[in-house]
C-alpha cells in the first residue's frame, strides 16, 4: 500500500469514526419515532451464528481481528 | 434456537481446504432478570497444506484431517436499563486447546437512544509443539512433525505452550434519528506465548527452519459502522470502516457495504461487500527473500496473515422469518427463521513478489475460497 493511498484510507476511517460524535448535536428521538429502527434489518450483526462464523473465516485469513461490532441496538428500546 | 451448518471450500489446486462448520445455539430468559446463552460448534477440516514456505508449494504439501470442537455458556442479569453478561467456554482440536472467561455490561442511556457495551475476555490457550527446549539455537529449531502425540506429558517428541490472550471491547450505539443508527468502538488485544503454526518452517538460505514469531503481539481496531433506514422501499443500507494496528507493525482497513430489502415481508434478501487491505508484518518476507537473503532479525514466518494483502468478500443472503399472530405455531414457538447465504471470497498478495508470497497457490482460480450457509430455527 503506498503512503498516498495509506494517508486517503486513514482520513476516510477518521471521518466515519467521527461521525457518530457529531450525532450528540441531535435532538433525542422519541420512542415513537423507533418504528423503522425496531425492524429486523436495523439491528447490526442481527444473525449471531453468521456473524460468529464470517469472523472465524476472515480472522483465518487477515492479520486484523476484532472492531467487528456489537448486536444489537436497532431500536433502542430493549 | 438456531441451527446453522456452514461449508467453507479453498479450491487451490494443490493447497486446498474444505470445512464443515456446524454451529448450534440456545438462548432464553427464564424471568425478567435471569437468561441463558448455550452455543456449540464444531469445524470438520480436511485439506493440504505446504510443509515449507519458500520452496514449491506441489512438493511440500502435506494432507491432514482435524475435528475442532467448541463450547460455551453464558449467564445474563438483567435489569430495566442494563445487562450483566458472565460467561466461559472451553474448546479443542487435536494440537489445541482453548479455555475462555468472559464478562461484560450494557447499559441503555439518554431515553434509550444510546446503548454502552464493554466486554472483557481472557483466553487460556495451549499449543502442542516439538520438543524444542528453551536453550535451542533459533536455527535449530524442528518443527512438529504429527499431533499424535500431543498433550502426552510423558512423550519426548512434543511439548505444550501456553497462549493468554486478553481482549477489551467497547462499543457505544445511538439511535441518530428515526432512520439512522450509528456504532463505532474498539478492541484491544494482547497476546503473549507461543504464536507460530509449529508445523509451518520457513527456508532460510538452504536450512528449513520452524516459524519463529515474537512472544507478545497488542493489537488495536477501532471501528464505525451507519445503518440507513430506506422507508419507502422497506430496505437498509450499512456501511462500516474499521482501522486495525498492531505491534508486529500491520496496519490494516477494512471497509463493508451491505444492502438489505425486503422482497415480500417476512423474505428478504441482503447483499454485502467487505474489501480489506493491510501491510505486511515488520519480520515478513516472501518465500524467495528468506531463502536468498535470510530473516529480518531473529523472527520468520510463511503465514499469510502476516503478509501485505487484498482481500474481498462479495456475498447475498436469503432470510425469512414466519411470526405467529393471534395463535402461537405448536403452542410454544412464536417464530421460525430459515435462511441461506452464499459468499465468494478474494484474496489478491500485495507483497513484492506475489509468486512467492503464502496465497499465491489460493489465487489461481475464477474465485479463491465459496461460503455456502444454511440456518433454521425457532423463537419460543
Amino acid at each position: 500500500m503506498d503512503s498516498h493511498s495509506r494517508s486517503d484510507a486513514k482520513l476516510l476511517a477518521a471521518m466515519l469514526l467521527l461521525a457518530p460524535l457529531a450525532s450528540g448535536c441531535a435532538r433525542a428521538v422519541l420512542p415513537s419515532e423507533k418504528a423503522y429502527l425496531a425492524d429486523p434489518i436495523m439491528q447490526f450483526d442481527s444473525d449471531a451464528l453468521e456473524a460468529s462464523s464470517d469472523a472465524h473465516v476472515m480472522q483465518n485469513r487477515e492479520g486484523a481481528a476484532g472492531g467487528t461490532g456489537t448486536a444489537g441496538g436497532g431500536c433502542g428500546c430493549n | 434456537m438456531r441451527a446453522a451448518v456452514t461449508y467453507f471450500q479453498e479450491p487451490a489446486p494443490n493447497t486446498a481446504l474444505y470445512v464443515v462448520h456446524p454451529q448450534l445455539s440456545y438462548s432464553q430468559d427464564y424471568t425478567d432478570h435471569f437468561g441463558l446463552d448455550v452455543g456449540y460448534d464444531m469445524d470438520v477440516v480436511s485439506g493440504a497444506t505446504p510443509q515449507i514456505f519458500g520452496v514449491d508449494v506441489v512438493s511440500s504439501a502435506t494432507e491432514f484431517n482435524d475435528v475442532r470442537y467448541n463450547g460455551g455458556l453464558g449467564l445474563r442479569f438483567m435489569t430495566e436499563y442494563a445487562t450483566l453478561r458472565v460467561g466461559g467456554g472451553y474448546g479443542g482440536e487435536s494440537d489445541y486447546r482453548s479455555g475462555t472467561v468472559s464478562t461484560g455490561v450494557t447499559a441503555d442511556l439518554f431515553d434509550r437512544n444510546t446503548q454502552l457495551a464493554v466486554d472483557y475476555t481472557h483466553n487460556f490457550d495451549r499449543v502442542c509443539d516439538a520438543s524444542n527446549s528453551a536453550s535451542e539455537q533459533l536455527l535449530e529449531l524442528r518443527a512438529l512433525d504429527s499431533s499424535d502425540p500431543c498433550f502426552d506429558n510423558d512423550s519426548p517428541l512434543t511439548a505444550t505452550r501456553k497462549l493468554a490472550i486478553d481482549s477489551v471491547q467497547l462499543s457505544v450505539t445511538q439511535v441518530a434519528t428515526p432512520w439512522l443508527l450509528l456504532q463505532f468502538g474498539a478492541t484491544g488485544q494482547s497476546v503473549r506465548g507461543f504464536q507460530a503454526n509449529p508445523y509451518r518452517q520457513v527456508l532460510l538460505g538452504e536450512r528449513a527452519v520452524q516459524e519463529h514469531l515474537p512472544r507478545v503481539r497488542n493489537r488495536l481496531a477501532v471501528y464505525g459502522q451507519a445503518k440507513f433506514a430506506l422507508r419507502p422501499i422497506k430496505g437498509a443500507i450499512e456501511l462500516g470502516v474499521r482501522g486495525y494496528f498492531d505491534s508486529w507493525a500491520i496496519e490494516g482497513v477494512t471497509t463493508e457495504l451491505a444492502y438489505d430489502q425486503y422482497i415480500a415481508r417476512p423474505l428478504s434478501i441482503r447483499f454485502r461487500a467487505r474489501w480489506h487491505v493491510q501491510d505486511s508484518a515488520l519480520f515478513y518476507r516472501d518465500g524467495n527473500d528468506y531463502a536468498s537473503s535470510g530473516p529480518v532479525g531473529s523472527y520468520w514466518t510463511g503465514d499469510r496473515e502476516l503478509s501485505a494483502l487484498f482481500n474481498s468478500v462479495y456475498g447475498a443472503k436469503v432470510s425469512w422469518t414466519a411470526r405467529a399472530k393471534d395463535k402461537q405455531f405448536l403452542r410454544f414457538i412464536d417464530a421460525f427463521v430459515v435462511s441461506g447465504k452464499v459468499d465468494l471470497l478474494f484474496y489478491r498478495s500485495l507483497t513484492d513478489n506475489p509468486e512467492f508470497s503464502p496465497n499465491y497457490d489460493r489465487t489461481k482460480g475464477l474465485f479463491d475460497g465459496f461460503v455456502a450457509q444454511l440456518q433454521a430455527g425457532f423463537d419460543f
